[in-house]
């Protein structure tokens, strides 16, 4: 993992340099153009700090020192510390990736199960034509397609993750109430996909369980449906899905920024968009780094996850 | 005949696996699949190679097919002009070399490429080694596929379209194709229903006869070997334990291990009346064989001295070696 | 008796026909089973001719402004007019009035000018690919009347055509970004199963690393370093490239695995002691072997590709006017408040849609038929 860690870094540092110029140059360049006051000391004082003038692996060395050191650098389109703009952003965006990922889980096993259970029943043809468009439909079109319904049947913007009151103010019970209110658009729309995606492959892992001769001999002895159905199909047709969680996470932080920039919610996606605009670099850098992580973290838990789900694993 | 000339000597032959654990994938010991077995085929004759599933028997096939490299003894190959040390050859040499060995494959369904005509697969040995292709090439396969006793109309067919023991019979022509000396079979009738099999094994032994072939056949079962084999080697946990003519091992047979394979063997004599000795326990671990003689936690004659003494393998009678600290005081029965 | 030989005679012919049946042809008659992949299959194939011969097919030039006719809705096509049914469909004549309290335009038909739909109809001149000139669209009216079939957006421009000639940058994009991946993930997956050891353990690291980027983000940021200047070209395949960075690596675990699994195969090791070489095994033996699987794992990688086109450029990102791509148009849908005023605009969606659900469908139908020799 840590490795892994360490070559993600290294990559995202690699991307938000990419843009030909150091953009402490081209900001001087603007102050100056607008004939606004130059905080020269500050403008030293970064470039003495991130090594600007160095050359970029020692710049990537400073980078990484400081981040290691709690201080991820200064935005320069917020002028504050990285650190302070970021924080509750990329917790939003946890938030909205776990509950999201719990809300596939909770919609696509049972529903996964009724339809390999009910095979080819009308329910089975409803739920397969269902996951088929959910598949087909990416996130941030179903956004856009939800935003029109609301606006076109009830006449309200379905944008943001906090009533107007709540917006700028702290946390507080009511506004934790707030979010949960509004968290369902977000989960909904990033967690469709894979939905419609989890339950078809739960359906057909099923089906193919339960076609393999041990369920036929426990059929045979009697045992009731629902028995037979819970005490070994399930939890072998669960696995796959289990391990798929390292794939998912990713796929869903993934989504997430996108389609919290047609929500317009106070999550990564907008200020990642808008630091990458105007080559906010270390704000950039930031978030591309801490949502790699929150992935690569994922990845781990969904490990132990399914080492805890099936114990084959623990021995080797 | 020639007959009596050797064609083939495996000497000390070893083959240990390194059993690697880890991330850094250190080495944690070996598993022993071949550990010091000998012996000699000539030309024109069989030798049998018998054991339980997992004992090595593949693992001495592909050694002597150089498809692995061994961990150490020796593989002479005697062609009419010279002598070849197999497991020295060079991968330069060894391209050059296979023509001489060829291969019959257990499964006829995984070693027949579904994507290839029958007239590809049996053809691919001739192509790539360069001795027929076009009409010549077509021609020779025809040849081979009345060998074997396919309808040679069926050429352009994809093995989808034959039956099992059909499927069997091109892999016989297949590994003719080259005109091998040695053939080795491992364990070519044992996928096959009953009834297919004595058609291949008679198949087999014609085209012995025909073309003075020389097989080296594997088998789990001893009673597909009786009728095909000159000589038969009985194999434990990386070991010949016993090896003899065929009768010998069917009828004065001296290891118990080889006492129980037989009385395995389904009879339908239902006059004779025979006790039937099933074995119990488990096949020992290759990676980490029992103390003293590998079978005596199975072995129903076990004394003491099994427990502890390892039993080098010895002629008891000429021709007829065992690998057993009890094998001049037992009496086995054999058929 | 002579009709049940001749009878007889037709199942053995059937019977010959499917035991010399190429892989392919098994395959091909496995895919014709799953219903829906076939029609998908159809819908693709048109949507590519569409894309294809977009400026014959679209009835305007994507960048001529109407500007008499700034956000026009869809006009109808009739059959039914004059009072009669007939055969010769016809639009009719388009004009608008200003609404006095909104100011806005409020577009109505007039029902007593009518303009005959003419296919092959002569229009504006146009270079196809760049390669011949000529001024014959597929359809079209005469001067003087409009067919706007799916309306037109704020600067009067034609949607269908717009759509149309879309299609061409978001299509292509999908099947190009797929090919890299493809090429890439061949080479790497194919090194990585057939060598093994370091090599193998080097190549799983990165392909690891970057399965763990989140893919948007990392998109993002990469088009975010395209330079202002570059050409609409540079930038279309700079977008492939950076899409497919990231697609090579399902496939390369595909090849890699089907590798190792194929390598142990019987038949493999059957060529190998007959004394062909490695190349031939890998060509004539593992790759036809496990084309077809991935094959399957690419068909369904396609809408992926067309779906990060497709939000790069509507987050802004990606392509740029003038060049139109299915995502530049939907940055035109970025306010719900427009789209809700001229629903039409949204209508992208639905190609979009359709060609991810294709794609889909064929994948299901690819993945029942890769292998023909399963039972
Ligand atoms: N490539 C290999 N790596 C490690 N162990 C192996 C390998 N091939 C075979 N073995 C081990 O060697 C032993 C003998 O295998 P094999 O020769 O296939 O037995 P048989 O053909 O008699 O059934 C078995 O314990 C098997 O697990
Ligand atoms: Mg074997």
């Amino acid at each position: 993992m840590i490795p892994t860690l360490i070559m993600i870094s290294m990559i995202a540092f690699v991307i938000i340099q990419l843009p030909p110029g150091d953009y402490l140059t081209t900001k001087i360049a603007q102050l100056q153009a607008q004939d606004e006051l130059i905080n020269e000391d500050l403008i030293e004082a970064l470039r003495e700090q991130y090594g600007l003038d160095k050359p970029i692996y020692v710049q990537y060395g400073k980078w990484i020192w400081n981040i290691l050191h709690g201080d991820f650098g200064f935005s320069w389109e917020w002028q504050k510390p990285v650190k302070d703009v970021i924080g509750e952003r990329i917790l939003l965006t946890a938030i909205i990736s776990f509950t999201a990922t719990f809300f596939i889980y909770v919609i696509s096993i049972p529903v996964g199960i009724f339809s390999a259970t009910h095979k080819y029943s009308v329910g089975d043809y409803i739920i397969t034509l269902i996951a088929f468009i959910g598949l087909a439909l990416p996130n941030f079109l179903l956004a856009l397609l939800l935003l029109f319904a609301g606006y076109v049947f009830f006449d309200t913007s379905l944008t943001g993750l906090f009533s107007a009151e709540f917006a700028n103010v702290s946390w507080s019970g009511a506004k934790v109430l707030d979010l949960l209110k509004h968290l369902w658009l977000p989960v909904v729309v990033i967690g469709t996909t894979s939905t419609a995606g989890r339950i078809r492959i739960m359906r057909g892992n099923l089906l193919d369980e339960l076609n393999k001769p041990y369920v036929v001999t426990a059929r045979a002895k009697g045992l009731s449906e629902t028995k037979l159905l819970l005490k070994y199909p399930v939890r072998m047709a669960l696995n796959p899905l289990i391990s798929g969680l390292s794939v998912l996470l990713p796929h869903l932080v993934s989504g997430a920024t996108i389609t919290s920039v047609v929500l317009s919610l106070p999550t990564t996606g907008p200020m990642l968009l808008g630091a990458l605009r105007s080559q906010d670099v270390y704000l950039g850098g930031a978030f591309i780094l801490l949502l790699s992580t929150l992935t690569v973290i994922s990845t781990l838990l969904s490990d132990i996850l399914l080492a805890w789900a099936d114990p084959r694993i623990q021995y080797e | 005949m020639q007959n009596d000339r050797t064609l083939l000597q495996v000497k000390n032959l070893k083959k240990y696996f390194p059993i690697k654990k880890g991330v850094f994938r250190k080495v944690h010991g070996y598993v022993k699949a071949v550990d010091d077995v000998s012996f000699s085929i000539k030309k024109g004759e069989t030798l049998s190679l018998v054991g339980e599933s997992g004992c090595g028997k593949t693992t001495i096939g592909r050694l002597i097919l150089r498809a692995i490299k061994a961990t150490s003894g020796e593989i002479i190959f005697h062609l009419s002009d010279k002598e070849v040390k197999i497991n020295k050859l060079h991968e330069s040499e060894l391209k050059a070399f296979r023509k001489y060995m060829q291969l019959i494959f257990q499964d006829p369904y995984s070693s027949l490429n579904p994507r290839m005509t029958v007239l590809e697969i049996i053809g691919e040995p001739l192509l790539v080694n360069r001795v027929a292709s076009g009409k010549v090439l077509e021609d020779r396969v025809v040849e081979l596929m009345e060998l074997v006793g396919l309808n040679s109309k069926y050429l352009r067919r994809y093995p989808h379209a034959f039956s099992g023991g059909q499927r069997q019979r091109i892999g016989v022509a297949r590994a003719l194709a080259l005109n091998p000396e040695l053939v080795i079979a491992d364990e070519p009738v044992s996928a096959l229903d009953v009834s297919i099999q004595a058609q291949i094994l008679n198949l087999l032994k014609d085209i012995q006869q025909k073309q003075n072939l020389t097989y080296f056949f594997i088998s789990h079962d001893l009673s597909v070997v009786e009728y095909i084999s000159d000589t038969v080697a009985v194999m434990y946990v990386g070991q010949i334990v016993e090896i003899a003519k065929t009768k010998n091992i069917f009828n004065h047979l001296k290891h118990p291990y080889t006492e129980a394979l037989l009385s395995a063997v389904p009879r339908i004599d239902p006059g004779e009346k025979r006790e039937r000795y099933f074995l119990s326990g488990e096949v020992a671990d290759p990676a980490n064989p029992p103390d003293g003689c590998y079978f005596h936690p199975r072995c129903r004659y076990a004394e003491s001295i099994c427990k502890t003494k390892p039993v080098p393998l010895t002629e008891v009678v000429t021709g007829h070696f065992v690998r057993c600290h009890l094998a001049e005081e037992l009496d086995l029965k054999g058929i | 008796m002579r009709l049940f030989k001749a009878r007889e005679n037709i199942a053995k012919q059937e019977k010959e026909k499917y035991f010399v049946a190429t892989p392919r042809q098994l395959m091909w008659w496995k895919f014709k089973k799953h219903k829906l992949a076939v029609v998908a299959l159809y819908v693709l194939l048109l949507m590519y001719f569409l894309a294809v011969f977009a400026e014959f097919v679209s009835p305007y030039n994507i960048h001529v402004r109407h500007t008499r006719y700034l956000y026009s809705p869809p006009q109808k096509i009739h059959f039914f007019y004059n009072d009669k049914f007939h055969l010769q469909p016809v639009v009719y004549k388009l004009k608008f009035r200003i609404d006095s309290i909104t100011l806005k335009e409020i577009y109505y038909e007039v029902p007593e000018e009518v303009y005959p739909v003419k296919l092959f109809c002569r229009g504006e001149r146009y270079k196809w690919w760049g390669l011949f000139e000529t001024d014959i669209h597929l359809f079209g009216v005469k001067p003087g009347g409009t067919i706007f079939l799916l309306g037109t957006d704020r600067m009067g421009r034609d949607m269908l055509s717009r759509i149309i000639s879309g299609s061409r940058i978001s299509l292509s994009i999908g099947l190009i970004g797929v090919s890299l991946s493809f090429i890439f993930g061949l080479i790497l997956g194919g090194i990585s199963g057939y060598f093994g050891g370091t090599t193998d353990i080097i190549i799983q690291r990165i392909i690891e690393v970057l399965r763990s980027f989140p893919t948007i983000p990392l998109w993002m940021g990469l088009s975010a370093a395209l330079p202002m200047t570059w050409s609409p070209l540079k930038v279309y395949f700079a977008i492939t490239v950076i899409l497919s960075l990231l697609g090579w690596t399902g496939v390369a675990r595909a090849v890699r695995g089907r590798f190792l699994t194929l390598r142990e195969e019987d038949f493999a090791m059957a060529a190998y002691l007959a004394g062909a070489s490695k190349w031939r095994i890998i060509y004539k033996h593992l790759l036809p072997s496990f084309l077809s699987h991935i094959i399957v794992t690419i068909t369904l990688r396609i809408p992926g590709m067309i779906l990060g086109e497709t939000a790069l450029s509507y987050l802004g990102l990606g392509l740029r006017p003038p060049i139109t791509s299915w995502g530049v148009l939907l940055k035109e849908c970025q306010n719900v408040q427009d789209i809700a005023h001229h629903p039409w605009l949204i209508l992208t969606v639905v190609f979009i849609i359709l060609t991810i659900l294709s794609f889909n469908f064929i994948g299901d139908g690819l993945r029942d038929a890769a292998d023909p020799y399963a039972t």
